[in-house]
């Protein structure tokens, strides 16, 4: 009699596993509400970039532009040798991390960034679901981090900005997903992680105090919370320091920090051919080249320009976006945009605000140091803002799926072709000097 | 509407009651502000689930990637080194000269690394009158990757090999790493003056020297 019994709950048992692994992975009802085409589309295009992140990773088998100063930063944390940091130590430790799990080599430098680029991929979708509240925002947002050659090259090198933004994105998502003082304050904790990579992380404290304050209204001690990050940033400072058997008190590293602040703050008569000015990274007009290797008749390049379609669509979408929420302010048009834009009507959704105010301010942020410095700046410093950028026009082409379908079909399409189109001069596949000419038209771009 | 606007305007019905409304979300019928905490806390579990699952997510990618490039045969292609660089390892360099770098690159130190020494104290300073033994000499060597290291014990090996090309070539050498200096000077050309190092540098002997035919 027991037989049957065991016989028919056994079935039950696998299919409630699988019920779960599918809720773990998507969520309830999420993916019943997502086109399939898309959900094809973003799963065919995912794959593409990841693959490209992967392909040849060891290439170029020497230094990549600026890997040299942090692999060597990473050197000396391994070899306990005191080191001379440029930037705050958590970005060369964790590539130390890869260099201790697959020796010293390209691959094992660049182990850890390329995790941090796909784990990207991963926070773009959750951010982009739970900020916009549309697992469709989270798809496409997942799909423009995967495939946009700007990501693709700082996933392949031994750099800390992709680590960086990732560290940012799930800083975001924390605070997105908080509910408590909890959330907020492992938010902040995230936060204080990303300024231990390089400084611009700590400003992620701007958006979250518009999140609490403005945008939720959730009690204003939760502001408190934010204070944790210094603490996170000092205490892997600390720790880094006591690696190299250096002195690790407060005292210790405030004081390096101090002059580490002196040294970036002094660093306004740097000349550098790849130099460019805040202003000119939204219209794509100095991309880095992190390697261009001539092989025969054969380029291999690793370009930051990305797809310039992607690239001036979202710079538009930011610029909407903000005078969108400007024009709230005056009544005539705020009118007209919450009935259009912003508001419910005739039982469609709007546009998020919340969500677009605070992906908006994740955006422009990281840009204060430089626009209040005269501090060196190149077009890297940009990608954590072109991140948020990404999930911020996926939300707004998420929203614009529900009111004009076909057109918005259309623009995915075009802005995933031009990625297929760009992925080799970021993942360094070998191209003809015709395909590389064709590809990167203007001679700033080379 | 369509089935999708549908779709969504009844998930949004059915979501659990979201945080207070914000000033700047826009409503169609205004709320009075209701208690921020209690709604708040009713979505706990939501936040630690998406949070644990991104956690989750990251260990998976982390172990997948390791195993990946730990198990494939991608990592012979791309060594610059078998052995992780640290004080007491030993690893192959390959170093970029010119036959004129014998006379070119010195350093001065006065610091003694198990009898290897720099050929000055101080920029000008000799470390001994007399003393030309390249095995104990260090000089500044760059790698054809750019790292810059002392090494000692280079020429007199070369030598043995019959003349040196007269353009740029690179040799392979066995590196011992006995130390690591950061305050030192040193001398690329014997027409530019001694400049610090400005960064750490591994130093030791190198043996089994080879140019590459």
């Amino acid at each position: 009699m027991n037989e049957p019994q065991s016989g028919t709950s056994r079935p039950a048992s696998l299919s409630g596993w699988l019920a779960k692994a599918e809720q773990l992975v998507f969520g309830p009802d999420r993916l019943s509400r997502v086109d399939a085409w898309l959900l094809l589309l973003s799963v065919l295009m995912i794959a593409v970039g990841v693959a490209s992140r992967f392909w040849d990773i060891g290439f170029p088998p020497r230094f990549s532009f600026d890997e040299e100063h942090f692999v060597i930063n990473a050197r000396n944390y391994v070899a306990g040798i005191k080191d001379a940091n440029d930037h705050p130590p958590l970005g060369k430790l964790l590539i130390a991390v890869g260099m201790l799990m697959l020796e010293d080599h390209t691959v094992g430098w660049r182990i850890v960034p390329l995790i941090f680029g796909l784990q990207s991929i991963v926070l773009a979708y959750y951010l982009g679901k739970h900020l916009f509240e549309d697992p469709r925002a989270g798809l496409l947002a997942a799909l423009l981090i995967s495939t946009d050659g700007f990501f693709i090259a700082y996933s392949r090198t031994a750099l800390l900005d992709g680590m960086l933004l990732s560290l940012m994105l799930w800083s975001a998502l924390a605070m997105v997903v908080a509910r408590s003082a909890w959330g907020v304050a492992i938010a902040a904790v995230l936060a204080g992680l990303a300024a231990s990579v390089k400084w611009t992380g700590g400003l992620m404290v701007i958006p979250f105090a518009l999140w609490i304050v403005v945008l939720n209204r959730y009690p204003w001690y939760w502001l408190l919370l934010l204070g944790l990050v210094p603490f996170v940033h000092i205490g892997v400072w600390s720790a880094a320091l006591a690696i190299t058997a250096e002195p690790a008190s407060v005292g210790s590293v405030l004081g390096i920090m101090r002059d580490l602040l002196g040294h970036h703050l002094n660093r306004s008569t740097v000349t550098h051919p790849e130099l460019s000015r805040w202003y000119t990274w939204p219209i794509l007009l100095d991309p880095i080249t992190l390697n261009s290797q001539h092989e025969g008749l054969r380029v291999r390049t690793s370009s930051t320009v990305g797809n310039p379609l992607l690239w001036w669509s979202t710079s538009l979408t930011v610029l909407a976006a903000a005078l969108a929420i400007a024009l709230r302010l005056i009544p005539i048009t705020r009118q007209w945009l919450d009935r259009h834009v912003w508001g419910t009507r005739a039982g469609e959704i709007g546009l998020s605000l919340r969500a677009v105010a605070f992906a908006l301010a994740c955006y422009l942020s990281p840009f204060l140091p430089w626009i209040l410095s005269r501090r060196d700046s190149y077009m890297y410093h940009y990608l954590p803002m072109y991140g948020f950028g990404m999930v911020l026009i996926a939300g707004v082409v998420a929203w614009a799926f529900r009111r004009w379908r076909r057109v918005t079909w259309a623009f995915v399409i075009a802005i995933a072709a031009m990625s297929l189109y760009f992925i080799p001069t970021s993942s360094e596949i070998p191209l003809s000097h015709r395909q590389f000419e064709r590809r990167l038209v203007f001679d700033r771009w080379k | 509407m369509t089935d999708d606007n549908k779709n969504m305007v009844a998930a949004q019905t059915e979501r659990q009651p979201e945080p207070a409304p914000a000033p700047m979300v826009a409503q169609p019928t205004p709320s009075t502000a209701p208690d921020t905490t209690a709604r708040v806390t009713a979505k706990r579990p939501l936040a630690s689930s998406v949070l644990m699952k991104t956690v989750v997510i990251f260990y998976t990618i982390f172990l997948a990637v390791w195993i990946v490039f730990a198990w494939g045969q991608r990592r012979p292609l791309y060594s610059s080194g078998p052995v992780l660089r640290r004080i007491g390892s030993s690893y192959t360099l390959e170093i970029t000269l010119i036959r004129e770098d014998r006379q070119h690159l010195a350093c001065a130190s006065e610091r003694s690394f198990s009898g290897l020494h720099c050929a000055y104290k101080k920029p000008g300073v000799a470390w001994k009158r007399g003393e030309t033994n390249d095995t104990l000499q260090l000089r500044p060597y760059s790698t054809v990757e750019g790292e810059q290291f002392l090494g000692a014990g280079l020429w007199s090996q070369l030598e043995a090999q019959g003349p040196l090309p007269s353009y740029r070539f690179s040799v392979l050498c066995t590196f011992h790493a006995q130390a690591a200096v950061r305050d030192v000077s040193v001398r690329w050309n014997t027409s530019n003056p001694f400049g610090n190092l400005n960064r750490v540098a591994f130093v030791g002997s190198l043996t089994d020297c080879v140019l590459p035919q």
